[in-house]
């Protein structure tokens, strides 16, 4: 299998004041087409920071980010937001969905951003709604509906430009247990269908079926095992 | 994001502030507002003006000579037609009229009220563009030493409101002499400008006033130039006559005479005469129009900036209080470009509604201004233009920087923002 993202001894500091806070200490990992991986690790070990190197989010301090073998380092902006919008998913602990508008037009948001034409955006809107099962919640406003559904709608989200690469940062933290099952059991589900999905969590649930596993500490790679499943 | 989007994102987030939108869309208002109203008050005002200055002739000069100064008797005895030829006879002046003034006190219903007389000749109106008799007729030949009286517009509604003047008789005092004359016609109205008037007279024959006043001397003369541009000249013209004239008194002439015709001409000094030019009266009236335009103008601009930096710190507001949505936007896929487009697009619509509305209230003003001092309600296209542009300009400048402030956030950052 092919590489999709390639992580070379990478480095993330963070101004902290005066000093600096290094959350990665020269990283080397190598996410292939179709893996399903977990990153777990305890708080501060620099694993969403991590996710948002891999998500184009962030530039290294030193070290390089290959996608698809592009160096993002030689991206501009413009070229990086088109990566996230065309290529990468993005599903985080706080849902982020837009309080304003309704389900179906958050789901549609990428695709403004992808220059798709409106009638399109509605249709292709519904499906990824449909596919995630929350169809009929497509016109309630986040606020109407529960936890569960709002990550689902963010996972409609991040699934509707049909990206090669789903980057999930704690997509459980704000769960309940039995909700956070249902967004596994989807990630599982979607990984089934051939896609690549990356999660960062520190819930053993997540650990237990994902392929392979990436332990972070103190912003190393301290262990790699494959998964149990 | 495509221009659609842009709009719907910037009405849903002005919805989402009403009553802050609607402040900001007032600052603005009150700018175009006041650019609108100044343009259009002064246009229509100016347009006013033109129209009266057209009538209140541009071409004519006015001659006055101080016979207390003249030392000689010879000279003073050319205060008569012959002076009156003399003038004519000047280069590029068509024609001369002299004429006389005084005031008299009308007492009508027990009320007694001041009144001006200009003794004139029968070629008086012919100094003007369309001024002639509403009713009745002018002064005439045969009226010359009778006591006949043809009135101003102003006057003949202010002595005779409703009632047809004609045929009534005026009782004047004059110079302590009781005299009755009697109204053989109504002038029509031309108006005012600056302080120049020809509504506000009682015209009566020239010979009638110089018996009343015992006087044969003409003392001014209203000399017209054959066109408007010959004005200078012909005041120049007149002047050698005149100098000619007088040779031999003027100088010996120790008095200065500057004052007495008043500042706003163009005046001679140190002779026994004075030439004015009433194209310097209306040019210096133009240029005090143009500087209050320019003035209010300022005033109604520096109120379009204040408007203007009351969205700037409105949109900064708004940046900082949408800044997780502004990551959310970045991380699904907005490039800096999008985003800054995106506040753009709403401080443009906040100006462009300010710039719409401003310029329906604009125009109102304009028009209650022009029913209050009576001119036209001059309605032209380009104040609308200029409101808009202007609004959208404002939108543009001042929503600009809040814009790129947005664009460079981290989106990182921006997502963590509580």
């Amino acid at each position: 299998m092919n590489p999709l993202v390639e992580l070379r001894k990478v480095v993330k500091d963070y101004p902290l004041g005066e000093t600096v806070f290094r959350a990665l200490r020269g990283v080397d990992l190598t996410v292939l087409e179709g893996e399903f991986l977990a990153i777990t690790g305890p708080s501060g070990s620099g694993k969403s920071t991590l996710l948002h190197l891999m998500g184009a989010l962030h530039r290294p301090t030193s070290g390089q980010v290959l996608f698809e073998g592009v160096d993002l380092s030689n991206l501009s902006p413009h070229e990086l937001a088109r990566l996230r919008n065309l290529k990468i998913g993005f599903v985080f602990q706080q849902f982020h969905l837009l309080p304003r508008i309704t389900a179906w037009e958050n789901v549609a948001l990428p695709m403004v951003y992808a220059r798709v034409r409106p009638a399109e955006r509605r249709e292709r809107a519904m499906e990824a709604l449909a596919r995630v099962g929350l169809l009929e919640f497509a016109r309630h406003r986040p606020n109407q509906l529960s936890g569960g559904q709002q990550q689902r709608v963010a996972i409609a989200r991040a699934l509707v430009n049909n990206p090669k690469l789903l980057l999930a940062d704690e997509p459980t933290g704000n769960l309940d247990t039995q909700s956070g099952r249902e967004i596994v059991e989807l990630f599982v589900s979607l990984h089934g269908e051939g896609r690549t999905v990356v999660i960062v969590s520190h819930e053993p649930e997540v650990a237990f079926r994902a392929k392979r596993v990436v332990v972070l500490r103190d912003g190393v790679i301290q262990e790699e095992r494959r998964g149990l499943c | 994001m495509v221009f659609v989007d842009l709009l719907n994102s910037a009405f849903a987030s002005l919805r989402a502030h009403r009553l802050r939108t609607a402040l900001s869309v007032l600052g603005i208002i009150i700018g175009v507002a006041a650019v609108v109203a100044t343009i259009s008050l002064v246009s229509g005002a100016t347009a006013k003006t033109r129209e009266q200055i057209a009538g209140l002739g541009i071409r004519t000069i006015t001659v006055n000579v101080f016979p207390g100064a003249l030392q000689s008797a010879a000279a003073a005895r050319l205060l008569t037609q012959e002076l009156t030829d003399r003038l004519a006879s000047a280069d590029y002046v068509s024609l001369v009229v002299p004429i006389a003034s005084g005031r008299a006190t009308l007492t009508l219903a027990g009320q007694s009220r001041d009144l001006s007389l200009l003794g004139v000749t029968p070629e008086y109106p012919l100094l003007f563009d369309n001024f002639y008799p509403k009713s009745g007729r002018f002064i005439h030949e045969i009226d010359a030493g009778q006591k006949v009286a043809v009135l101003g517009a102003n006057v003949a509604k202010d002595l005779f409101p409703g009632t047809d003047p004609i045929g009534q008789l005026l009782n004047l005092e004059f110079m302590g002499q009781k005299v009755a004359f009697k109204v053989v016609g109504v002038m029509v109205e031309r108006g005012t400008v600056g302080n120049q008037t020809l509504d506000d007279y009682v015209y009566i024959p020239l010979s009638t006033l110089q018996s009343l006043m015992g006087s044969r001397q003409f003392t001014t003369y209203i000399a017209q130039a054959v066109d408007a541009e010959s004005v200078e000249k012909a005041a120049a013209a007149i002047e050698s006559v005149l100098a000619a004239t007088f040779a031999s008194v003027t100088t010996q002439a120790t008095r200065s005479f500057a004052g007495v015709a008043g500042a706003a001409g163009r005046t001679f000094r140190l002779t026994p005469y004075s030439v004015t030019v009433q194209k310097a009266v209306i040019t210096t009236y133009e240029e005090s129009v143009r500087t209050m335009t320019l003035i209010l103008a300022s005033v109604a601009a520096i109120s379009l900036l204040v408007g203007g930096i009351g969205i700037m710190n409105i949109m900064l507001v708004s940046v900082v209080e949408r800044t997780r949505e502004i990551g959310i936007r970045m991380a699904v896929g907005a490039c800096p470009k999008d985003i800054r487009n995106q506040f753009l697009a709403e401080a443009v619509v906040i100006c462009l509604l300010g710039g719409l509305l401003g310029l329906g209230l604009g125009w109102l003003s304009a028009w209650l201004g022009s029913l209050f001092g009576r001119w036209p309600f001059v309605i032209s296209g380009y104040p609308a233009l200029l409101a808009v542009g202007f609004s959208v300009a404002v939108g543009l400048i001042f929503g600009l920087y809040p814009a790129i402030r947005a664009s460079r956030l981290d989106p990182v950052e921006a997502l963590r923002y509580e």
